[in-house]
């Protein structure tokens, strides 16, 4: 049955958007180099499609109930940042969502606000990311 | 009674139509999957490479769909088949490509549907599952989309392989019974889809459209002009809502159709300009039209008709 629910692609719910609209979960990567220099780098893939689907994963990654998914999951997300920074020694990667404030609040000067969510850090041994 | 119940039942599910319907899914379907390859040219191998060489790790999306069903197919059987002939995985997966591509092509302009019809479904299933932890709501309807357009009789009226075969005509009956469940499935999807938006306060209020206008990467609209309509969202709401929830009571009448159509479609090309997802809203749009679109009346022949009839349900 699960077969047959996967081929036809009724497999998932149409609640798009429901009940509610949840927060934007954001994942930013702290690199840190051998000569103390700290970089900030936002998760995340180019504009268009590509985007929507980077941003399904985001939620993905901050609505799952299990921790271990999560952490597996970031550190995937780290270990292919790395690949593109290979001198860090050090890689913090701080997941976070976004919630901007309500359209009333929003005129009178109130903006985005950000809640840590979670954080792992990995340090580099002899390969990227162990 | 039942026998009448049996006798209304029957006429609704084996209604005859014509090949419109098809040639509408398979133009609309074929032309959003070369969209869709181009659109991740870029990125299809980093996507769906293996562990340690691409964004992810296919081969743990793949872990999570087994434990579902070990039969849905997927990316790695390819590359399996690949690796056994000496190609690398980079190579498999461009192949899986380019071939997705030509099939979307023979699709869109109806030259061996069915085979074409049935590549398209199978290679972007696979990508679908192998990149399940990166797919969203336009991958579920592609899959629906092509499902019904692999069983749905071709060739249609404006299909290349029409023009080959002579003796094309498709079944009215058939052709009715695969676009009646493609009609029924949309009902069920927005009955639920305004049903579960229910049991949300945000869109009574706005505040969903507003969190979903202004989240990234949604944001096409800055937030400031978002604002600026803030006394309209509440409005705007609860107009998704209804014309969700009310679909499958509007749709069947002659008289509402048209109406909830326009409504529909427009709904979702608002949402494909609004919010950036143009994928998503074309085949939304293109669904409701192969589902519910005008098509040449029934009292005209339903294939190779002389000359077009006019356009009524």
């Amino acid at each position: 049955m699960n077969t047959y629910l996967h081929l036809t692609g009724i497999e998932s719910g149409y609640g798009f958007f429901a009940p509610n609209v949840p927060d934007a979960y954001k994942l930013v990567f702290e690199l840190h180099y051998p000569d103390g220099t700290v970089e900030y780098e936002p998760a995340g893939l180019d504009e268009g499609e590509s985007s929507l689907r980077f941003a399904s994963l985001m939620d993905y990654v901050g609505r799952t109930a299990s921790d271990q998914e999560r952490q597996i999951l970031v550190k995937l997300l780290t270990q292919a940042m790395w690949r593109g920074h290979p001198e860090a020694i050090k890689v913090r990667a701080i997941l976070g969502s976004v919630a901007i404030a309500p359209p009333e609040e929003f005129r009178t000067g109130a903006g985005a606000t950000y809640k840590f969510r979670a954080a792992y850090e990995f340090v580099r041994t002899e390969k990227p990311v162990q | 009674v039942t026998s009448a119940w049996r006798r209304q039942a029957a006429q609704f599910i084996y209604a005859p139509t014509n090949s419109d319907w098809v040639s509408v899914l398979r133009l609309g379907l074929g032309a959003l999957v070369v969209v869709y390859c181009l659109a991740w040219r870029q990125d299809w191998s980093y996507l769906f490479a293996g562990t340690g060489r691409g964004l992810l790790s296919r081969e743990l999306s793949e872990r999570i769909i087994s434990a579902e069903s070990p039969l849905i197919p997927r990316l790695g059987w390819m590359t399996a088949v690949g690796a056994r002939f000496g190609l690398t995985e980079q190579a498999t997966l461009s192949a899986i490509w380019i071939l997705l591509l030509l099939a979307a092509l023979t699709l869109t302009i109806g030259l061996f549907c069915r085979t074409s019809a049935i590549i398209v479904w199978l290679l972007h299933l696979c990508a679908a599952k192998s990149g399940g932890l990166l797919s969203y709501g336009l991958d579920n309807f592609m899959t629906i989309g092509l499902f019904y357009l692999m069983w749905a009789p071709f060739p249609d009226r404006f299909a290349w392989d029409a023009r080959r075969k002579s003796n094309s005509t498709a079944n009215p009956q058939l052709l009715g019974i695969v676009r009646r469940a493609l009609q029924l499935h949309l009902c069920v999807v927005y009955f639920f889809g305004g049903a579960t938006k229910m049991l949300g306060s945000g869109w009574w209020d706005g505040l969903n459209l507003w969190r979903a206008l202004t989240r990234e990467p949604l944001n096409v609209l800055s937030a400031e002009t978002v604002a600026n309509f803030a006394p309209l969202l509440p409005a705007a709401g609860i107009a998704v809502w209804l014309v969700e929830i009310g679909y499958p009571f509007m749709i069947w009448h002659h008289r509402t159709r048209a109406v909830w159509l326009v409504l529909t479609c427009g709904m979702h090309l608002a949402i494909g300009l609004g919010m950036g997802m143009h994928l998503f809203g074309f085949i939304m749009i293109v669904l409701n039209v192969a589902a519910f679109g005008p098509s040449r009346s029934r009292r005209h022949p339903p294939q190779n008709a002389p000359s077009a009839a006019p356009a009524v349900y």
